[in-house]
Order: C-alpha cells, then structure tokens, then sequence
C-alpha cells in the first residue's frame, strides 16, 4: 500500500469558486456581506427595514436571497422596490459559491456598493460554505433563546458582526440579553453586537452607520 | 426581482463536502503512478458540523471514476483548543468559552478544532 499526502481543504472546490468571487468584488471595492441565521429570526424583515434606508443613503445595493424552493423572500422585497435576486437551492440547506457566482451574472459590480447576502434559514450549514463575502453576519433572535450562540460557535467565530434582532419581545420572554452577549463574546470577544427590532425599527440606525463604515472601508481598501 | 436557481436537487451539506472532496481527488488519481484509492484521509476539527455516516452515504452517492469507487472515507475528529497570546497557556475547549483558564484573558487563538482537510490518500501500488 502506497499513500499520497493531500493536505487540501474538504471544500476546496467551492472555495476556489469564492475566491474568484472575493476577487472580483475587490477590484470593484464592492462589498458582500453574508447574512446567517435560524429560519424566521427575521432576515428578510430586516432588509425589508433597511432596504430603503441604503437607498435613501444612496447605496447601491444588491439583495441575493436564497430559499429551498420558494419567491416569497424576493417578493417582499421586490413589492418595496429593492433590487433583489431569488437563489432558489432545491433540497440544499445552504448556498454555495457556484450558487453566488451564477446569481452575479447580471449584476453590474462598478455601479454597486453593496451585495446582501439573505442565507437559507439556517444556522449550521451555511456558516460552512464560504460565499467570498467579506463578512458574515451572525443574526440572532430573542424567541429562539440565548443560548443560541455557544451551541452554534463556528458562525460565531466566525462572524464580524452579531445582530439581535426582536428585542420588542423582550418583556415577554425569559431571554437573558447579558447571558447571550457574554456567551458570543466568549467564543469572539471581537464581534459587534447590535441589539436591533425590525417590529419597531430601535437600533437599525446602528447598523445604517456601521454598514457606511464598512462600505467606505472597503472603496478605500481597493482605490 | 431574477431567478437563479440549483440545478438538480441536493440534500444535506454533507453531500456537498462529498462532491467538493471528489472534485479536488479526480485530477490527483489521474497520475498513472496511483492505483485504485482504499483509503481517504479527512481530518476534520469539532468546530465543524459533519455527521459521518451521512458523509459516508453522501461519498457513495457521488459519481467518480475508477480509481476512487472502492475508497473508503477515515474521518479523524480534532479537538477544540485555544492558546492565550497572553500567558500562552493551551487547553482544550468544552464549555463554549474560548477565555484563557490561567490567566482570564480573552485575547486567545484557536489551534486546534478548525481544520477541514483532506489530509491523504492510501492506494494500491501498480
Ligand atoms: N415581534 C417581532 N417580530 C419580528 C421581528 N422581525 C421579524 N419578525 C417577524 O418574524 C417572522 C419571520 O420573519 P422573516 O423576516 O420572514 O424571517 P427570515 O429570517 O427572513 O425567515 P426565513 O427566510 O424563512 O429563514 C415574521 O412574522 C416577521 O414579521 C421583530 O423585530 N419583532
Ligand atoms: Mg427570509
Ligand atoms: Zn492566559
């Protein structure tokens, strides 16, 4: 028996896929983040809430959103008017790079700041996949409890940003805000942590300034 | 508002990492000097989610030549452990919390329990 030594990452093929994405979107300074999180957490209700706000900053922005099987994502977004992309994945329970890579086909990357990535709702397999995004986005809720992030801490880890998202429902839940912002701060005592509702739009300014940050950051990075 | 869409239909990420490992070992077993594959090593850290038996049913599933039909997938699992920059303390994680356990500085690094590597291959001499 004879043995060859590999040493090659498991996803090696995706990733060389989202490493040409990530070069392509450096060349134009356009930025992408990778929105992550449970089903129902409130992905699409956040864009739904920032959306126009991007557009009244004038970011030009682009939504992909993906979805097993089903528009209803892009057609909440598309009634608003956002610029949006369906991502259907069939059986998939996350979107990969060549999923990314097609649905960038008809965007134009000189004329956008902006690429949102709304992930499958799901909390474990995307954060596996890198998309060559520039970031991920750890979305948390409060109905889903707040020991979330130490049993999912590869997103955590992960993560460059950690949005909670719901806090109106705070007065009726048992959840413990402090427990789950020391429980990601544990794993990544880095990340952001924006406490936000999309119900009655607290702390969605927090992201509006953060995300012209990191727009500005990244067009300065790659001038 | 555009739709792009998934070819095919595809279950869990785990027939992902199938394909994907099949994919980087295709042009690899090319070499004459390789015989059929037996054996594929896979070191994988805990901070991954893989289930090995649905990684195993995923392999199986995946069309590929010859020379890899018969390999069999050797999952090593990694633990998970931090090294403080501070004290340089190592310890392995169990509770989610990456703190250092000497001295209670935060600022730690992982250096074990992230990797996701085909680590080798073990096949038949010609
Ligand atoms: N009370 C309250 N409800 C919210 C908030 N944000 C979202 N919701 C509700 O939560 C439900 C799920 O929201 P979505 O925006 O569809 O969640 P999602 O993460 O996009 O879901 P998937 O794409 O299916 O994973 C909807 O009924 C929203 O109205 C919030 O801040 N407070
Ligand atoms: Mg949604
Ligand atoms: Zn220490």
């Amino acid at each position: 028996m004879a043995f060859k030594v590999i040493k090659e990452n498991i996803l090696r093929a995706n990733d060389d896929v989202a490493q040409s994405i990530r070069k392509r979107l450096d060349a134009q300074g356009t930025l992408m983040i990778n929105i992550i999180s449970s089903p129902g957490a409130g992905k699409t209700a956040f864009l739904e809430r920032t959306g126009p706000l991007l557009r009244e900053e004038g970011i030009a922005f682009v939504v992909l959103t993906g979805d097993c099987f089903t528009s209803r994502d892009a057609e909440r977004m598309d009634a608003l008017g956002l610029p949006v992309v369906q991502i259907n994945t069939g059986n998939a329970c996350h979107i990969d790079a060549q999923l990314i890579d097609s649905a960038m086909k008809g965007i134009d990357l000189a004329g956008t700041d902006l690429i949102v990535v709304e992930n499958v709702g799901n909390l474990v397999c995307p954060a596996e996949f890198d998309l060559g995004e520039d970031m991920k986005i750890a979305f948390l809720s409060t109905a889903e409890g707040h020991d979330k992030p130490s049993k999912y801490p590869l997103l955590i880890e992960e993560g460059k940003l950690a949005i909670i998202n719901k806090t109106d429902l705070l007065p009726y839940l048992d959840f413990d805000a402090q427990y789950c912002r020391e429980s990601i701060k544990k794993v990544n005592p880095g990340i952001k942590i924006l406490e936000i509702s999309c119900r009655t739009g607290d702390g969605i300014d927090g992201f509006i300034d953060w995300i012209k940050d990191e727009i500005k950051i990244k067009k300065e990075k790659n001038a | 508002m555009y739709y792009s869409s998934a070819g095919g239909s595809r279950i869990m990420h785990e027939i992902k990492f199938a394909e994907n490992i099949v994919k980087t070992l295709e042009p690899v077993v090319k070499d004459p000097g390789i015989g059929n594959v037996k054996k594929i090593c896979l070191e994988v850290g805990k901070m991954h989610y893989i289930v090995p038996e649905i990684l195993e049913t995923g392999f199986k599933g995946t069309p590929r030549s010859r020379k890899l039909r018969r390999a069999e997938l050797e999952i090593k699992v990694l633990p998970l452990k931090v090294r403080c920059r501070n004290c340089s303390t190592e310890r392995e994680v169990e509770e989610m919390d990456f703190t250092c356990g000497s001295c209670g500085k935060s600022d730690t690094e992982i250096t074990s329990g992230k990797e996701f590597t085909i680590s080798k291959i073990e096949y038949s001499d010609r």
